[in-house]
Order: structure tokens, then C-alpha cells, then sequence
């Protein structure tokens, strides 16, 4: 009975910081109309360099993606990186700032307090951002080329935020050990961008660094969605949550032992 | 006279910002150096473009190289000079106006060269090394790069102290503040041939991102006074616009009473 009421009793502390980003969300209107005008201006410029692409090569199927199958996977390859919030920011400010010790004296556990609200965030950003770039989409090539490709593209759409949430916490935590975290933040965005497919599908690459960027995490963040909601084939679904479980199994483990160790390094001074 | 005082005092600004930056000199390099790795890898999008296209409306790897190195250096220079550009929005959202009100010193002035952005230095290098590595580095094309860096930098703080005075009119304009530098940037960043029609005409007037990328890569391609000729007409009458707008915005503007001592 007791262990039933304190799992309850957890489930409902983590719950109520899952609604708490909703609500400060819902309450910003500004923010939601900014990201429509955002989502809105990516997916217009990208139709427009697509369009001239496929127009100058002559031909309606490139790598084996249509025009249509290539902005769908943009849309969904942008709605991952549009969606998350800053958390390496947010955690790097909390060490500077010295309020993480405010973070630490909740019951809580540190992970999971920012993981229930990155997923709060995550969630209705991500709704907004569908809406927004979804209508512009769906406006320029028409529906999605598979409708039976969307279940598995939000299973794996939930692992990719999950191996996202890893990489951010831990670039956040380095500002344990350095006074300033921006450089990190711009370099691992930027690998992501690139070994993750952001612009340019993983098909249109070079064999060689596709074959690579496959395996690598940062394909299974950007890419690995997105091309299952354009071509939902049994197999592809197989082998790419097999690689993110595996990819998620790695950075959780990182993240654990990295923030152990960082918090054993906090000192507190003053009450 | 006044004018030698005027310049003097904003030099005097930009040494202070700089001697402070440096002050912390691992943060300093970790962000100058970040920023043009930062660069660099997001270039390399481009280069697995162009390995696979080859060519897309005209526009080359060369192209691309040159549009980075103006985009890079033109938002570099304004914001290492000019680095309030983009804060002038939150600056008087949070009634910090105030305290270069109190000062014998043009407010506008004082306002944008009173910070300069440490990553920005790293765009300003990444540009000036991208233009080196395009190729045909004569006299005379130097030159002409440097005209266009220093007109981007014109049109992108014109166009940042423009839409940031909105703030003296909508209150609280911050976030459509950033989201405007950011259209800027990317649709800096993509061939101007993309954009025909309607989308041309916005990107030479709501988001006048033309004038800080397109245009400017059109000139060092083909050099002709016409282009020089609207480049430069395009920036002055921006430039007149966010002047005006801020120095009519500034008379609505009220005070915080914050009480803030500068050390």
C-alpha cells in the first residue's frame, strides 16, 4: 500500500511538471505565433530550393525520394529540432547562477524533474509546429505520401526527443567544469544538422558518409522520423528503433554517471 | 568638432568592449574559435549540396562560399560594433533606456556600440578566410568584398534597430525581435535566384535579407555600378527609416524609475 501511494504520489509530482511547461506555453501567445511564422518561413524556403532542384534535374525522383517525400521528411526532420527547448542553456544557467541548488533540494530526482519538463515543452511545441508546417506542406505537394507511416514516426519521433534530451543535459552539465558552454552548444548543433540530415536527406550524401551517419546518433535524432513517415517498411521500423533503444541505452548511461559526478563537485555556500 | 567627439567617444566604447571581452581569455577564444567551427560545419550542408547538384539556379559552391563570407563578415562587423542592434527591444522593454538618457551623448549611438558580440568576431574572421578560400583575391575584388561587408553590416543594423523600435509601439516585442534577426540570416544564406516574383519583393523590404546577401554576392559577381548603385540606395533609405523610427519611438517612451548604478 505504501509503495503504491509513493509511486502514485511520484507519478503525479512528474505529471503536474509535464502540464506546467503546457500551461506556460498555452499562456504565451507570442511564442505559439512565432513559431507558426517560423515553421511557416523554413518549410516555404525550403519547397522554394527543392522545387528549382528537382525542376534543374529534370526528373521527379531523386535517390528514391520524390519532391513530395522530400519535404515531408524536411517537415518532420525540422519538427524534431524546432520542438525542443533549451535545456543545455537551462542547465548551464542554473550551475552559473548557483539556482540549481533550489533544483536539488526538491524530492525529486534531477533527471527525471528536467525530463518531465523538456517532455511538457517538447509536446505542445511539437503540436504547433505539425500544425503550422504540416498545412504549408500539405499546401505546396499535397498529403503525406504514407498515412500509415505516422504511428511509427511518433514512436520514433518520442525516442529522438529522448537521445535529444540526453546530448543537452550533458553539454549542460559541462558548465561544471567550464565557465562557458555556447562553443559546444554550436558544434554539436551544427554536427547534428549535418550528420543528422536537417537540410539534406542521408540518401542524397555520398555512400560512404551516409553509410556512417546511419549508424551514428545524430541520424537516429533527425533522420531516423522523418524517413520512416515518408517510407514506413516493416524492416526499416525494425532496425531503426532497435538503434535508438541502443543509442538511448548509451547517452542514459552517460548522462547518469556525468551527473552523478558533477553533483558530487557542488559546493553550497550561504543559506 | 562635435563630430571628432562623437567618434572619439564611440572608439572609446568599442576599446572598452573589447579590453572587457578579452578580459576572460579562455571564454573569449573557446567562443571566437566555436563560432567559426560553428560556421564551418554548417557550410559543409553546402558542400554535400553542390557534390551532389553541382549547380542549382545558377549558383555554384563558389557562389555559396561568397555569399557565407559576406553574410558571415557583414553580421560579424555589426554586431561587434553595433552589438545592441539586437537588444534594443528588450533594453527598453525593461526600462534600461533610461540610463543613456541621462548622458550629453546621442542616445541611438550609445546605445548600439555599448556592446559588442564576442562570437561575432568569429563570424567577421570566418568571412574574411571563406573570401580567401573562394578564390581571385585581386585588389580591386578585395575591395569591392569590402564594400559589400560593410554595406551588409549597414543593412543589418538598420534593419535590427528597425524592427526592435516596434517595441516603443507593441510593448513587449522581444521575441518578434529575435525571430526577425533569424529570417534575416537564413534567408541571407540561400541563392537569391530562389526567391522570383512576390518572394523577391519581400526580401527587399520586409525582411531585406536580399540586401544583405543576394544583392551584394551579384556585385562581386558582376560588378556594375547599377547594382552598387541600388545596393547602396537600398541601405541609405533603410538606414533613414530606423533613424527615424527610433528617434520617434524614443518620444513615447517612458521611464522605468529603475534606479541602476554603472560601475
Amino acid at each position: 500500500m505504501q509503495r503504491t501511494l509513493s509511486t502514485r504520489m511520484l507519478l503525479n509530482r512528474y505529471g503536474a511538471l509535464f502540464r506546467m511547461p503546457l500551461v506556460e506555453n498555452l499562456a504565451e501567445v507570442g511564442n505559439v505565433v512565432s513559431a507558426v511564422l517560423v515553421m511557416t518561413m523554413f518549410m516555404w524556403v525550403f519547397a522554394m530550393l527543392w522545387q528549382a532542384v528537382f525542376a534543374a534535374q529534370g526528373t521527379d525522383l531523386i535517390a528514391g525520394l520524390t519532391l513530395k517525400h522530400t519535404l515531408w521528411y524536411l517537415l518532420m526532420a525540422e519538427l524534431v529540432v524546432l520542438s525542443k527547448p533549451l535545456l543545455a542553456e537551462e542547465i548551464s544557467d542554473s550551475i552559473k547562477t548557483g539556482s540549481i541548488a533550489y533544483d536539488l533540494m526538491r524530492p525529486l530526482d534531477f533527471g527525471l524533474f528536467h525530463l518531465s519538463r523538456y517532455a511538457g515543452h517538447v509536446a505542445f511545441r511539437a503540436c504547433v509546429n505539425l500544425l503550422a508546417g504540416g498545412a504549408v506542406v500539405w499546401l505546396l505537394v499535397g498529403p503525406p505520401p504514407a498515412w500509415q507511416g505516422l504511428f511509427p514516426a511518433v514512436l520514433a519521433l518520442m525516442l529522438s526527443w529522448g537521445l535529444e534530451f540526453c546530448f543537452e543535459a550533458l553539454i549542460g552539465l559541462a558548465a561544471f567544469w567550464t565557465e562557458d558552454i555556447s562553443a559546444f552548444r554550436w558544434i554539436h548543433q551544427k554536427i547534428s544538422f549535418i550528420l543528422g540530415g536537417l537540410f539534406l536527406p542521408l540518401d542524397f550524401y555520398p555512400p560512404w558518409l551516409a553509410a556512417v551517419a546511419r549508424v551514428l546518433p545524430f541520424a537516429s535524432i533527425i533522420y531516423a522520423p522523418g524517413r520512416l513517415f515518408v517510407d514506413p517498411a516493416a524492416g526499416r521500423l525494425l532496425s531503426t528503433l532497435a538503434l535508438q533503444l541502443g543509442w538511448l541505452v548509451v547517452l542514459g548511461f552517460a548522462f547518469r554517471l556525468l551527473s552523478d559526478r558533477a553533483l558530487r563537485r557542488l559546493t553550497i555556500n550561504g543559506g | 568638432m562635435e563630430r571628432k567627439r562623437g567618434l572619439g567617444f564611440v572608439g572609446a566604447l568599442w576599446r572598452v568592449n573589447l579590453l572587457s571581452a578579452m578580459e576572460y581569455r579562455v571564454p573569449f577564444i573557446m567562443q571566437l574559435g566555436g563560432m567559426m567551427l560553428n560556421n564551418v560545419i554548417y557550410f559543409a550542408f553546402w558542400v554535400l549540396f553542390f557534390d551532389r547538384f553541382e549547380e542549382v539556379q545558377g549558383w555554384t559552391l563558389r557562389d555559396m562560399m561568397l555569399l557565407f563570407a559576406v553574410v558571415a563578415s557583414g553580421l560579424g562587423l555589426a554586431m561587434m560594433l553595433f552589438g545592441n542592434c539586437r537588444a534594443i527591444a528588450r533594453i527598453v522593454a525593461a526600462g534600461d533606456l533610461d540610463r543613456y538618457l541621462a548622458l550629453p551623448r546621442p542616445v541611438l549611438l550609445h546605445v548600439l556600440a555599448s556592446r559588442s558580440s564576442v562570437p561575432s568576431m568569429g563570424d567577421f574572421v570566418f568571412g574574411l578566410i571563406w573570401f580567401v578560400l573562394a578564390g581571385d583575391v585581386t585588389a580591386a575584388h578585395a575591395l569591392r568584398f569590402l564594400l559589400a561587408v560593410v554595406l551588409s553590416a549597414c543593412t543589418f543594423t538598420a534593419s535590427l534597430v528597425l524592427a526592435n523600435s516596434l517595441v516603443f509601439w507593441l510593448r513587449r516585442s522581444e521575441l518578434l525581435a529575435d525571430h526577425f534577426l533569424n529570417a534575416m540570416i537564413t534567408f541571407s544564406l540561400y541563392p537569391g535566384t530562389l526567391f522570383n516574383g512576390a518572394a523577391r519583393v519581400f526580401l527587399f523590404t520586409v525582411v531585406p535579407a536580399g540586401l544583405t546577401g543576394a544583392l551584394p554576392v551579384e556585385m562581386l559577381r558582376d560588378f556594375d555600378a547599377a547594382t552598387l548603385g541600388w545596393l547602396c540606395a537600398g541601405t541609405a533609405v533603410l538606414a533613414a527609416f530606423a533613424l527615424l523610427a527610433f528617434q520617434i519611438g524614443l518620444r513615447r517612451y517612458e521611464s522605468g524609475s529603475a534606479i541602476v548604478v554603472r560601475i
